[in-house]
């Protein structure tokens, strides 16, 4: 195989996704560079991320630092996230809009910089205990496990105006599930596929509609083929793009649907990770283990390729560790991001022992920009031919698993995590400890301050007070 | 009361400038400007306290943009985490935040007392036990200098005797007024930058004014660059609380800064202005923000509330913030609405509210200043009350203590 012009790759419809380089030679597997261009979003260069957002928000960053600090180009917004209320009657749907503006992004102040991606569920997500059904998708909102009923999300889809929408897909994730249960999650998503896009031919005659991914179930390619052939000979005019949910599903698709852009869903627990699905033909995916690394207080620091000489080098450095605790230096050497340029490593580590929340703020945009560099330098070994080599010598320069947290993250929400019902551990350290009713008097007074603690030990040699006998 | 120590102490050279620009020809309000060694601020002045150095979620750049220029730390807090060491080796309290600008600290004494069981106080310091093991431990006034030295705080605070303003021991009262003045005497004795940073001497003196008055004099005598009338928000009646204010603001020199600790409600900034007061501070408006409180100048609104889950208005109409600002504006187009979708669930949603909050308050405090400056502090001071209060009462003590000053609400 070699290298394929753009032009003649990319005549899909608005010129919408440009494929700039498939494979350069067999050894780069199905890795590719291209370009996807949505109504008036900013061009985004793939391979790429996506962020995905809780309740309409990348955690720990408000929108103004997103503008300021981040180049976040792309994320997921799960319609899960918004629907608490009867579903017809959610907030969301009240959003006032004019001149065509998406509801979904005027509601949750999405920056223009960000293309928006909607999917019924938050990613990586929580398991529910109901199963879907023909019509309906279990979900988990931030008051219980609901329905979500297929027309209902089909509506969504075309009432919030996201960048672009993914078809339901019935994902079976439990690794004992029948083959029958199987043969239902292809034929489910294959037939609320179907509703989607006809759905929307229907109602919206002429209209500017969100281009729809079509969602493709992490089944192996023989269950996937009639869906998939069904896809590529009869739907391929009306969809735009893919939607995975694992990177294995990338070679189950039939030559006429690799033309088109390719979103994974997925959770990938390393970099490594990220770079073998991007090695199988993967273009945008979600890489969770940024927000989680953040709210673990660590600091990513690894590039692409990196260094030849190198080994063994982690992945992330531990900014709880008390290492820091006077360590001047920005949080990854050379890096030019707002944390690291404004700020230290002894700030940070100071913030996270302290328990407050700009750490976690610090940490988020030190991190999606090595998330940058990240992916710019798979796009320049791609570009130079180079990337099976530099997939070695990044394999070779780090190790293979991210440091393990060791100090206490934000508190668990709800909606964040799946209860499996009796005696479970804590999520949550309990707040008040031993001063509870000093805590209690003081959470109702009017003017307070947080949480004292230190033993004496401590604070004899912080040279706040010395000890008596 | 040691009045031989008064001759012998003197806090100068200082570490600031005060001028005066402007007095409300009704009222007491005054209108000036601070020059500190992290730049000037412009009295009356708000200052959000940023108590473990960050102010709750927020980047020193955010806090930059809210107008803040100068913030509060406190010392109990910076004194456990990172820690005296930590702070001297990396150079201060400024270089650990990253913040240019001004910082306020406590003496750490009140969280001591308001925080800890068995906070016993004696002639040398405050005695507590140890929140994790209980130990025995002591802070004097010279432990409380120390660390604020080492934090680099452009204003410190002297290590005062703070008990309830609501005690009825009227001897202890006066004990711990006295003692104060003698702790202000060692702290200034054992403040090692007076040319680089600022000590203030705090009032005390409970209710009883003839106590504040003779604290005043005696304080005044150290002739400190600023100086806080301390020990009020402590549960007082607001009518008692306008009395002291009132009554110290009267014995106080006009050319230093006026610091009243510890308020932070719309209403009591603006009565304490026009009684004289310059500077304030307070955690609520912060605090109530992470409970989902907009403060707005039609009164706080909870928007946890489910009557905000579809109003898609600004959280406050006409405020400039960048919270409230549309997005055509610049600004981020958040609505009531989205707060009440994050409130308490996604800390986004407390950085919002906090930017507003803090922002609300310091253009509240500008406002007021150009009032002063215009010479119409009456009038911004009875459309306040009206539109704050808006279909309320006006509370009485407010309108006492203004008419006391001559402003009829």
């Amino acid at each position: 195989m070699e290298g394929v012009d753009g032009a003649s790759l990319a005549q899909l419809p608005d010129e919408m996704f440009k494929l700039v380089l498939q494979h350069a030679s067999a050894s780069e597997g199905a890795a590719r560079l291209g370009q996807l261009t949505l109504r008036s979003r900013p061009t985004i260069k793939t391979p790429h991320y996506i962020v995905p957002t809780s309740r309409g928000v990348i955690p720990h960053l408000s929108q103004d630092n997103v503008q300021k600090h981040t180049k976040i180009a792309a994320v997921y917004l799960p319609l899960e996230d918004f629907i608490e209320k009867p579903q017809a009657e959610a907030a969301i749907y009240s959003t006032p809009v004019q001149n065509g503006e998406s509801q979904l992004r005027r509601y949750t102040c999405l920056p223009d910089q960000c293309l928006s991606v909607l999917g019924p569920r938050r990613v990586p997500s929580i398991p529910t205990p109901a199963h879907n059904t023909n019509s309906s998708v279990a979900i988990s909102t931030s008051v219980g496990f609901r329905f979500l009923e297929v027309e209902q999300y089909n509506e969504a889809v075309n009432d919030l105006g996201a960048d672009i929408s993914a078809s339901l897909a019935d994902v079976v994730r439990a690794e004992n599930a029948s083959a029958k249960r199987l043969e239902k999650s292809v034929d489910r998503t294959h037939a609320w596929l179907r509703d989607m896009v006809e759905n929307k031919a229907h109602e919206h005659d002429g209209q500017h509609l969100s281009p729809v991914f079509a969602s493709v179930p992490p089944l192996e390619p023989q269950r996937l083929s009639l869906y998939l052939s069904d896809l590529c000979d009869e739907y391929r005019s009306r969809i735009s793009g893919i939607c995975l949910y694992s990177p294995s599903t990338v070679v189950a698709l039939p030559e006429g649907l690799r033309q088109l852009p390719i979103v994974c869903l997925d959770d990938p627990q390393t970099p490594q990770a990220v770079l073998s699905a991007i090695f199988a033909g993967v273009d945008i995916i979600t890489v969770p283990f940024v927000t989680q690394s953040s709210e673990n207080g660590i600091a990513l620091s690894f590039s692409f390729p990196g260094s030849m000489e190198s080994r063994d080098e982690t992945l992330g450095i531990d900014m709880w560790s008390t290492a820091h605790a006077t360590d001047l230096s920005p949080l990854s050497p050379g890096c030019e991001c707002y944390s690291c340029k404004r700020h230290h490593r002894a700030y940070v580590h100071h913030l996270l022992q302290a328990s407050e929340m700009l750490a976690w703020t610090l940490l988020q945009i030190h991190n999606y920009s090595v998330m940058d560099s990240f992916f710019a330098g798979f796009r320049r070994s791609l570009e130079q031919g180079t990337f099976e080599a530099d997939i070695k010598t990044f394999n070779r320069a780090y190790q293979s698993e991210l440091p393990k947290p060791t100090g206490q993250g934000p508190r668990i929400r709800g909606y964040q995590m799946k209860s499996v019902g009796g005696g479970e551990p804590r999520k949550n350290p309990r707040v008040y400890g031993r001063l509870d009713d000093q805590m209690q008097k003081l959470a109702e007074a009017e003017s307070g301050v947080a949480t004292p603690d230190g033993n004496s030990e401590d604070i004899e040699k912080h040279g706040l007070a010395k000890r008596l006998d | 009361m040691s009045t031989a120590a008064a001759n012998t102490t003197s806090t100068k050279p200082s570490a600031l400038t005060f001028d005066l620009h402007a007095r409300c020809s009704t009222s007491k309000a005054r209108a000036s400007t601070l020059h500190l060694p992290h730049g000037t601020v412009d009295l009356p002045m708000f200052m959000p306290v940023a108590t473990q150095a960050s102010l709750k979620g927020l980047t020193p750049e955010q806090l930059e943009e809210t107008g803040c220029t100068l913030c509060l730390n406190n010392t109990y807090h910076l004194g456990l985490k990172p820690g005296q060491e930590v702070l001297d080796t990396i150079g201060g309290a400024h270089k650990l935040q990253g913040w240019n600008y001004n910082i306020l600290t406590d003496s750490g004494g009140f969280q001591m007392v308001s925080l800890l069981k068995l906070a016993k106080i004696t002639e040398e310091g405050v005695r507590f036990l140890s929140p994790h093991d209980g130990t025995p431990m002591l802070l004097t006034p010279e432990h409380s200098m120390s660390l604020q030295n080492s934090i680099g705080s452009d204003i410190m605070m002297q290590l005062d005797d703070v008990i309830q303003t609501t005690s009825p021991d009227h001897a202890r009262m006066k004990e711990a007024m006295e003692r104060s003045i003698r702790w202000l005497d060692r702290c200034i004795a054992s403040h090692k930058y007076p040319e680089k940073q600022n000590l203030f001497c705090i009032i005390q003196g409970g209710l009883d004014l003839e106590m504040r008055r003779q604290c005043c004099v005696e304080m005044v005598k150290r002739d400190t660059p600023g100086i806080a009338i301390g020990g009020l928000s402590g549960g007082e009646a607001k009518s008692d609380f306008c009395k002291v204010v009132d009554t110290c603001t009267d014995m106080l020199p006009e050319t230093k800064p006026r610091y009243v600790m510890g308020i932070g409600y719309p209403e009591d900034i603006v009565v304490a202005v026009a009684l004289g007061a310059d500077m304030f501070d307070c955690v609520w408006p912060t605090r109530t923000a992470r409970f989902g409180n907009a403060i707005t100048s039609g009164g706080v609104l909870n928007l946890k509330h489910a009557r905000y889950s579809k109003d898609f208005g600004p959280v406050e109409p006409d405020c400039t913030c960048t919270v409230c600002r549309s997005k055509e504006d610049g600004g981020l187009g958040v609505t009531r609405a989205f707060i009440y979708h994050l409130a308490a669930k996604e800390t986004v949603g407390a950085h919002l509210l906090t930017m507003h909050n803090v922002h609300h308050l310091l253009a509240l405090m500008r406002r007021a200043r150009q009032a002063i400056l215009a010479d119409r502090y009456p009038d911004f001071a009875r459309d306040f009350f009206a539109r704050y209060f808006a279909g309320k009462a006006t509370p009485q003590w407010a309108i006492d203590a203004l008419r006391g000053v001559g402003i009829e609400l």
